[in-house]
């Protein structure tokens, strides 16, 4: 997706084709700082709300930065009847509130309050959007990509829909070997089954980017093979077997033009007619000082779940390993060894290749060995 | 063969008569150059003669044979030759010619000797071409002697070459100093002391032409000018020197096609609105985009008329290039400042655009081959020279650049189409009445990927009729319809593909009178009308398969009519003004009405106290009932228009200036001097997070500005030489405030902001060298502040990716904006003869490849990381080559 919108900006600006290159990083100069408080999380009625708060860190922070700088504090729902769900935690920047017994008939709203600056905030009350049904998740594929695509409606006449999503995959190493070297006699042994130790892998995934859909401006109340995820045939996401769970809810008009804003102004192409990017305010105001307003929009629903695996294998292209180097070893096979290098595979000549130990790892992709709990083969 | 043949013509044509022995040779009514042949053949003398075709004085000359040649040499001078002697050559030059001194007797035998009955032409209603410039002209009925009083020339203002009108000539009385500038038809009118006079015809690349007058009373008197010899001579935009010094008005940009032609451009692609740019006071959001920004206001603000049709996006290609066909324009007339009480209805300026009436002495055309497009023009007479016809036509081959994308990219069928056409049809029923039919018709079309396909047009048909009432007044009156119409078909998802478009259509009616009062003052007034139909927004099913509801956004309907009165009073020779009011007014027609009235003023004054100095001070109002809807930092082929109604109100605004122009008293270099202050209220900005497409309820996401803006601009020139150009530097600023207070969510606190086209530096030096009389090389240099931008100055986490905290709005700039144009222009050769004439520009575009920002944005990449870009258009050395070919 990437690439295309990328494309896209050289197709209309159209003379940049004459040059090879028409989009170069840039790094402004920047004096202006903000440092709100971001509060981030929807009220879940039927399961658990999530909340995380944090600061705005200055555009070229590292990922720590959100870590030493973080804010701690609490963060509880209340309900139009005077209910109150309180998380367990306190003074940390994540919490979980239980409300999943939370009568679906009654407006919430979130209090969070910064310890920091003993400011205590409150998002505004808002009815309990009820859960869409979530029809179907289903696939396809072309030449190059495996697409995924959400069907879903809503009995109650909801227009607007959002959802997450998780996704873990069993994926393998580059090459799984059946030599094996022992250093102590510096010979090599054929073993009869492949050593698979560190050659199955599962990692797992969420989505990064705020998934957002509506009917508004259609005759019926059902998204129909929306688009969500693309994925590369290639991708070792789907060597083995791919899964997917949906967590989808309906959301307020309000919330979504608030997201969809957030969501633009976060991914601008550049193009010549891109809108000029401004912040919205959501409904998260500070109860000492009206002027001040803490990032993010609170939005109360129910939600609904989806699954989807993905284990056709013949929809992945194999690509030849190219990562690392194998060679021939004619001596010093030790040396090699004790260099992290492992015997590999065999050419079409018979001559043994190494490489390294790496490419009989799954884990250097970022997964563990540790099957899922949940994963049921 | 010919130089055989030539004298033979003539001794068969010409009745001569020998007589006697004394013989006495006489030459009756013959053209100076048979005079001139038969002194050559007969007398064998060295004559030279650089005559010209309008050159028809006829000659007679009665002489013995032995002082013939003398008598037949200071017959020539009393008819205003000039005579000068160089070894043992004579050469008969017109009057102004190259001559060092005087001509033989040119006073005391002068013109109005005898013989004078047939050198003075009695001039009445049916009015005279002046074809020799030292002959003078009677005006008026002889036999009406008066003394004192004035009498008005009127008349016509053509090239010799091909009769086309000329606009924009000044035409000054030498003795009184009272002046007037032909308009867009070529027509002038003055008021003169009855008695003597001269006229002094001085125009951007034609040679001055002066003209002598015997003025009893009201008369006609064509002028035909030519043009300079070095047509690169006065390459410059506008601003003919003479101009400056005698137009009331401030901040009138002329511009012609020659001198755009010479100036570089990217792809060679020689455009009026992209030479425009090079002058002070005119600014662009970033090149290759559309539009423009005139002294600060943003590129809605400007009326752009096409024939009287108004064009609304004059951009193909997302601005690559303007949609005006160079090829067929005869003049772009620039108002920056002192806006003519003629027009109204837009705040920064008007930019009246006119084709050619076509050549009305033969079929012509031209062709021309760029990177981009190829051309066709085509004019001529149909029948007789009183019916003309322009045509031109424009299309693109742009195709193959999209064809260097690689395959894979996924735009392997993405198609750019564009292309252009025009049509004029002039025909004159008489002297007194012109009828001109004209049509204009622009299509672009982008297909990206097979999922998303761009359209938009402008269409533009008017009709005029221009009516000389009499010797003081005349009349145009004319009628259009234009249209400008956009859509987007995007279909990705079948289930909700779909149709979007936007048409907005104007149907208008005008009628312009001008009197000439006196001497001192020339009125004009007239009213026009305005009927808009805008069809601000459709969504429909792009097919059967798609569930979306069709939506469509009430249309708005509007009338526009306005009254509009000016004086031109020429208080003296060093004093002028030019005052004019303009009454309109806006009624919103249909479900909810609401009505508008706006008093204009429209006030200009100049005083001259030295020659070659002037100073001069101007105040406008101007009010405008349309908005362009438009969010991004270019206009955008698919931004929407919208009429004023009860809750959008119309932008009203002023605009206060004064300046000072000197020409040097070697009459080459202009230096100028402006400054003005600018205010409008009621710009529209946007909230955040604004819909503004298919929105009923737009004026809810809208909110209204106040703009000041501020400028000084210095300006040196040089007309006349090898080296031509100009230099010139503006210091400006724009800033908006949002009027009304929404609490926390006022853009900027309710303090000033940067307008989206601040951009206080701007440098620009345009040059051209002449190498010779077919080469030269030309130059153009660029530099501007960067235009603000709002770009994010945080990051958070949200919804499990990172997201973009913003700045204030507008809060900062992108990089400075530098670039330098060179090209090589190499002229037709001179063989008058040939059938062809080709033409080619050899150029570089951004010779220091400098890779100019167009626009920075960032973005977290779905979420996963942030990273900043800069866009860059034409981010490396662009060569080019044109070719134009005449016929």
């Amino acid at each position: 997706m990437k690439k295309k919108k990328i494309l896209n900006i050289c197709v209309l600006t159209l003379a940049a084709l004459l040059v090879a290159a028409c989009i170069y990083p840039f790094e402004a100069d920047i004096d202006q700082t903000v440092s709100s408080l971001v509060v981030d999380g929807d009220i879940l009625i039927g399961g658990t709300t999530e909340v995380t708060i944090s600061y705005v860190q200055p555009l070229n922070a590292d990922k720590y930065a959100f870590v030493t700088n973080a804010p701690y504090g609490k963060a509880w729902v209340e309900d139009d009847q005077g209910g109150i769900y309180n998380s367990g935690a306190l003074e940390t920047s994540s919490f979980s509130i239980n409300t999943a017994s939370a009568p679906a008939d009654r407006n919430y709203r979130l209090h969070v309050e910064d310890y920091n600056t003993g400011r205590t905030y409150v998002s505004s009350w808002k009815s309990v959007n009820p859960a869409p049904v979530l029809d179907s998740l289903t696939y396809d594929f072309d030449e190059n990509f495996l697409y995924i695509y959400l069907n879903a409606h809503s009995d109650e006449g909801a227009k607007y829909f959002r959802w997450t999503y998780t996704d873990v995959w069993k994926y393998h190493a580059d090459y799984q070997t059946i030599y094996e070297y022992d250093p102590f006699s510096d010979s090599l042994n054929e073993l009869i089954l492949p050593d698979l130790t560190t050659y199955y892998c599962w990692a797992r995934g969420s989505a990064s980017e705020i998934e957002l859909c509506t009917t508004a401006e259609l005759s019926t109340d059902e998204v129909r093979r929306h688009k969500f995820i693309s994925i590369p045939r290639t991708s070792y996401k789907i060597q083995e077997k791919y899964k997917l769970t949906v967590s989808l809810r309906n959301i307020s008009e309000d919330a979504y033009s608030y997201l969809e804003n957030l969501k633009l102004t976060s991914n601008l192409t550049g193009s010549l007619f891109s809108p000029n990017p401004s912040e919205m305010i959501g409904n998260v105001v500070c109860e000492q000082d009206s002027t001040i307003t803490a990032v993010g929009y609170i939005d109360v629903a129910q939600v609904a779940t989806g699954k989807l695996t993905v284990d056709h294998t013949n929809i992945y292209q194999y690509v030849t390993p190219t990562r690392y180097d194998l060679f021939t070893v004619e001596y010093g096979m030790r040396s090699r060894y004790s260099a992290g290098y492992r015997p590999i595979t065999k050419d079409s000549d018979g001559n043994i290749l190494w490489g390294r130990k790496e490419c009989l790892d799954c884990r250097v992709d970022g997964g563990t060995l540790v099957k899922p709990s949940d994963w049921d083969d | 063969m010919r130089r055989k043949l030539i004298p033979l013509l003539f001794f068969a044509l010409l009745p001569f008569v020998k007589a006697g022995a004394q013989e006495v040779v006489e030459l009756k009514q013959v053209r100076t150059d048979s005079l001139v042949s038969f002194l050559r053949t007969a007398c064998g003398q060295k004559v030279y003669y650089a005559g010209d075709e309008s050159d028809r004085t006829l000659l007679t000359v009665k002489a013995p044979d032995d002082k013939f040649f003398e008598t037949a040499i200071s017959e020539l001078s009393a008819k205003g030759y000039s005579i000068s002697r160089y070894g043992d050559g004579w050469y008969v030059l017109p009057g102004r010619g190259l001559a060092v001194s005087l001509p033989i007797g040119y006073f005391s035998d002068g013109t109005r000797k005898e013989g004078g009955d047939d050198l003075l032409k009695f001039v009445e209603d049916r009015g005279e071409v002046a074809n020799f410039r030292n002959k003078v002209y009677e005006i008026g009925d002889k036999t009406n002697r008066r003394t004192g009083g004035t009498g008005n020339v009127r008349g016509y203002v053509r090239n010799i070459a091909d009769g086309e009108p000329l606009s924009g000539v000044a035409v000054i009385a030498q003795s009184t100093g009272a002046y007037s500038l032909t308009d867009a038809y070529g027509s002038y009118n003055i008021s003169l002391p009855v008695g003597e006079n001269t006229l002094v015809f001085s125009g951007y690349s034609m040679d001055d032409t002066v003209v002598k007058l015997l003025v009893y009373g009201d008369g006609e008197l064509d002028i035909p000018m030519s043009e300079k010899v070095i047509s690169l001579e006065g390459a410059v935009v506008s601003g003919d020197r003479v101009s400056q010094h005698i137009v009331t008005r401030m901040g009138v940009e002329r511009i012609s096609p020659n001198i755009v032609k010479t100036i570089p451009a990217a792809f060679g692609e020689s455009d009026i609105l992209r030479a425009m740019l090079a002058l002070p006071g005119v600014a662009t959001v970033g090149e290759a985009a559309s539009g423009f920004n005139v002294r600060g206001g943003s590129s809605d603000q400007n009326l752009i008329l096409f024939n009287d049709g108004v064009i609304y996006n004059p951009s193909h290609m997302f601005g690559i290039l303007s949609t005006f066909n160079t090829d067929v324009v005869s003049t772009a007339e620039l108002y920056k400042s002192s806006i003519p009480a003629e027009y109204g209805g837009r705040i920064s300026s008007v930019l009246d655009i006119r084709t050619r009436t076509g050549n009305a002495k033969k079929i012509k055309g031209s062709l021309g081959l760029g990177l981009l497009t190829s051309k066709l023009e085509l004019e001529g007479p149909i029948g007789s020279e009183n019916t003309t016809f322009i045509l031109g036509a424009r299309t693109t081959y742009s195709n193959w650049i999209l064809g260097l994308l690689p395959a894979n990219s996924g735009y392997a069928g993405g198609r750019a189409d564009f292309g252009d056409a025009n049509f004029a049809l002039t025909h004159k029923f008489g002297e007194k009445n012109t009828v001109q039919a004209s049509a204009y018709l622009s299509a672009d079309q982008f297909a990206f990927s097979g999922d998303t396909t761009f359209r938009y047009s402008n269409a533009s048909a008017t009709l005029k009729w221009r009516h000389t009432i009499d010797s003081k007044s005349e009349m145009t009156v004319s009628g259009g319809y234009d249209r400008y119409r956009n859509s987007m078909d995007e279909f990705e998802n079948a289930y909700n593909a779909y149709t979007y478009s936007t048409v907005i259509s104007q149907a208008r009616a005008k009628a312009a009178f001008k009197t000439v009062l006196s001497d001192a003052h020339t009125l004009s007034y007239g009213a026009d009308g305005v009927l808009y139909i805008l069809n601000p927004g459709q969504k429909v099913p792009y097919s059967d398969d798609s569930f979306l509801v069709p939506v469509y956004l009430p249309v708005q309907r509007g009338l526009q009519s306005s009254l509009y009165a000016s004086d031109e009073w020429k208080a003296g020779r060093t004093l002028s003004f030019e005052a004019g009011a303009r009454l309109s007014s806006y009624a919103v027609l249909g479900d909810s009405t609401a009505f508008y009235l706006n008093p204009e003023v429209r006030l200009s004054g100049k005083y001259s106290p030295l020659p070659g100095l002037s100073f001069k001070a101007g105040f406008n109002t101007m009010t405008q009932y349309i908005h362009l809807i438009s969010n991004s930092a270019s206009i955008s082929p698919m931004d929407s228009w919208q009429m004023c109604t009860s809750r959008i109100r119309p932008q009203t605004g002023y605009q206060a200036a004064a300046g000072a122009y000197w020409t040097l008293p070697d009459g080459k270099t202009d230096i100028s001097a402006e400054v003005y202050t600018k205010r409008v209220w009621n710009c529209l900005d946007y909230k955040s997070g604004a819909v503004l497409t298919m929105n009923p309820n737009l004026a809810d996401d809208l909110v209204e500005t106040t703009m000041k803006a501020w400028r000084a601009e210095l300006m040196v020139r040089k007309q006349v030489g090898k080296l031509t150009g100009w230099i010139s530097y503006t210091y400006s600023r724009s800033m908006l405030r949002e009027t009304l207070d929404r609490g926390i969510e006022t853009i900027n606190g309710g303090q000033w902001y940067n307008a989206p086209h601040d951009k206080p530096h701007d440098l620009k030096v345009v040059g051209n060298y002449k190498l010779t009389h077919r080469f030269s090389l030309s130059c153009n240099l660029d530099y501007s502040s960067g235009r603000p931008v709002t770009i994010p100055i945080g990051k958070y986490v949200y919804g499990g990716g990172y997201r973009l905290a913003y700045s204030a709005r507008n809060g900062y700039r992108i990089p400075d904006y530098f670039r330098m144009d060179l090209a090589l222009i190499v002229e037709p050769s001179h063989y008058l003869k040939k059938l062809t004439h080709l033409s080619m520009t050899l150029g570089c575009y951004n010779v220091t490849g400098r890779k100019n920002a167009y626009s920075i944005f960032y973005t977290t990449d779905g979420g996963t990381g942030v990273k900043g870009y800069m866009v860059s258009v034409f981010a490396t050395q662009i060569p080019y080559v044109s070719l134009n070919m005449k016929f």
